[in-house]
């Protein structure tokens, strides 16, 4: 049989009554109140007791300090006085005991109660708070800046993807904080006035629940950039360096503190070290990932190597929907043929390009004459026209003429039927009109660049593979 | 805080600062003010240590003597002030009421 045992801790630090009451409800089981935990409380097994538990705050106390503080222990001996003795402590928390079933509690003027838990939040809990929400809303208004950038790259990238929710949720969690500790300060304020005390009613699993679904974004936004073995691969790792670098900066905070170096210190260096480990982890995550000694998805073998300009060049054979010997003659024998695909629950994106790699025999016609083309599919469809815009406004650069917005780059409709299409529009770039088209097939959106003047047959074969690839993969599915 | 801070004082504060006439020990007055009320007024020592922090803070109450961790405390000017300024109130709430029901008590 069990001595201890470990409870999933789901009542407010800020509750002192129903706090009180589980840890009496426990003793009575008889399982006593050993140390709290940020999410775990412990209990040892003892004789089952009607004991009376006590919750006060201590706002001038400090998770850092190496044992109490001269006022702490003068708060201690004036409750001992009253027949309390403090069990444990935990930061700026309190929890006293007393066998005595009439003893006074230990606070019992409401105004100087709320008055003592409002000092102990200002000091621990908003500050926190407040700098967590500034840093979560810099980084929503960055990733809004993106998706404004480049919506179809965003929204089909499950790293980005998932970003939006993640920090959406845990701004939830901030605001959630923030607005209870307010609301609870403005109605306790008046009750106290009136003789009662308030205690806060929100459960922290409320918080709890939000941030496991923004660290179930942040799993999904890793692995779902592939489900690779190499990218769950990276989503444990990082995980594991999180828990790492708390246990680290935790465990010099707890050996500090047993051997009795002052909070100041004490504080310095455990935070010195989480943030050190975590630099260095990213720096070091970086420096692997420009080197290409790492990636987050699993690397493409190439086909094989040329030599340009002096240079050896590696090239791919990735299969494509649409070569160019489909559409038009080549003397070109060598390609370079590279896929790209990436998907959320919203998009998917596929990124096709042909490049020639030029030898002996290729007519200099035909050098350079690549194929670039996407296929992006809109799953769900009452996105579809959002998303169409947010494309043909990607590719409209403007600059400032005399205060106008002038569009130097942008798609114009043209006459679908070319196409076999819903709708179609051509690139226009100043007073030029380019090779490159847009054209829609029912849920989804293409977008080719031919890098030579394309005939109308080829424009034809082009739409008719690419438009059957497109109803083929629709028939798979 | 609605209430300014001990513009008006509650019952225990009221207490906590009458003991304080004379030096008195914080430890104390726990049990002086048990005493003094016949065990109506009960201060939990929590109160008690947050509300002494308090008013050496807001210089109503002076700390005058430190014996390891036993402190002595006696009320300044501006504490006797506030406690004056309190009895005063409580006098004119009696009055008030006796305006209104003293004569129904005599009868």
């Amino acid at each position: 049989m069990k001595d201890t045992k470990k409870i999933l801790w789901t009542i407010s630090i800020y509750n002192p009554t129903a706090t009180a009451k589980k840890l009496e409800a426990l003793a009575a089981e008889g399982w006593m109140f050993e140390k709290t935990g940020s999410l775990f409380w412990t209990f040892k097994r003892a004789e089952p007791k009607e004991l009376r538990f006590a919750v006060t705050y201590f706002p001038g106390a400090s998770d850092f300090d190496p044992d109490l503080t001269e006022g702490e222990r003068i708060k201690a001996e004036y409750c001992a006085e009253d027949g309390w003795t403090l069990a444990g402590r935990f930061d700026i928390v309190h929890i006293y005991y007393s066998e005595n079933a009439n003893a006074t509690p230990i606070d019992t003027e409401p105004v100087t109660q709320v008055n003592t838990i409002w000092k102990a939040m200002k000091k621990r809990v908003l500050p926190s708070q407040l700098s967590m929400f500034a840093l979560i809303i810099f980084r929503l208004f960055t990733q809004f800046s993106q998706l404004q950038r480049d919506p179809v790259n965003y929204l089909s990238d499950p790293f980005y993807f998932y970003s939006i929710p993640m920090w959406t949720l845990l701004l939830f969690t901030h605001i959630v904080e923030i607005l209870s500790c307010l609301i609870w300060k403005h109605r306790a304020v008046k009750l106290a006035d009136q003789g009662i005390f308030l205690p806060i009613h929100t459960s922290p699993l409320v918080g709890y629940s939000l941030l496991a679904l923004s660290l179930l974004c942040m799993l999904l936004s890793y692995t779902g950039i592939s489900m690779s073995s190499r990218s769950v691969g990276f989503s444990l790792l990082w995980i594991s360096v999180l828990f790492v670098i708390l246990f680290s900066g935790n465990m010099i905070k707890a050996k500090m503190k047993k051997h009795g170096w002052p909070r100041e210190i004490t504080r310095f260096l455990s935070v010195t070290v989480v943030i050190v480990m975590t630099l260095s982890f990213f720096v070091g995550l970086m420096i692997s990932v420009f080197s290409g000694n790492l990636s987050f998805t699993d690397k493409k073998e190439p086909a094989g190597t040329y030599e340009l300009y002096g240079r050896t060049r590696t090239f791919y054979d990735d299969p494509l929907p649409l070569c160019i010997e489909d559409i038009r003659e080549t003397t070109v024998s060598k390609w370079n043929k590279e896929a790209r695909y990436q998907e959320t629950p919203l998009i998917s994106y596929h990124e096709y390009k042909q490049n020639n790699i030029p030898d002996n025999t290729t007519d200099p016609m035909d050098i350079n004459k690549d194929l670039e083309y996407s296929i992006t599919k809109v799953k769900i469809p009452v996105f579809f026209d959002v998303i169409k815009e947010a494309v043909l406004n990607a590719r409209q650069d403007d600059k400032k003429v005399n205060g106008e917005i002038v569009f130097t780059d942008h798609f114009e409709p043209i006459d679908p039927s070319v196409w076999n299409a819903d709708a179609a529009y051509q690139l226009h770039w100043s007073d030029s009109i380019l090779d490159s088209y847009l054209v829609c097939w029912g849920n989804r959106i293409v977008e080719v660049k031919f890098y030579w003047d394309a005939t109308e047959d080829e424009i034809c074969k082009t739409a008719e593979i690419l438009k059957g690839f497109g109803e083929y993969e629709e028939a798979m599915e | 805080m609605a209430r300014t801070r001990f513009k008006t004082l509650t019952e225990q504060m009221f207490y906590i600062l009458l003991c304080m006439k004379e030096e008195c020990r914080g430890m104390d007055i726990l049990e002086t003010v048990r005493n003094m009320t016949g065990g109506r007024v009960n201060i939990g020592s929590g109160t008690l240590y947050d509300l002494l922090e308090q008013f050496v803070e807001e210089e109503i109450i002076a700390e005058t003597r430190t014996e390891g961790r036993r402190r002595s405390y006696i009320i300044t000017e501006k504490g006797k002030a506030m406690l004056a300024g309190e009895y005063e109130r409580l006098r004119r709430q009696t009055a008030d009421y006796n305006m209104i029901f003293g004569g129904e008590q005599n009868k």
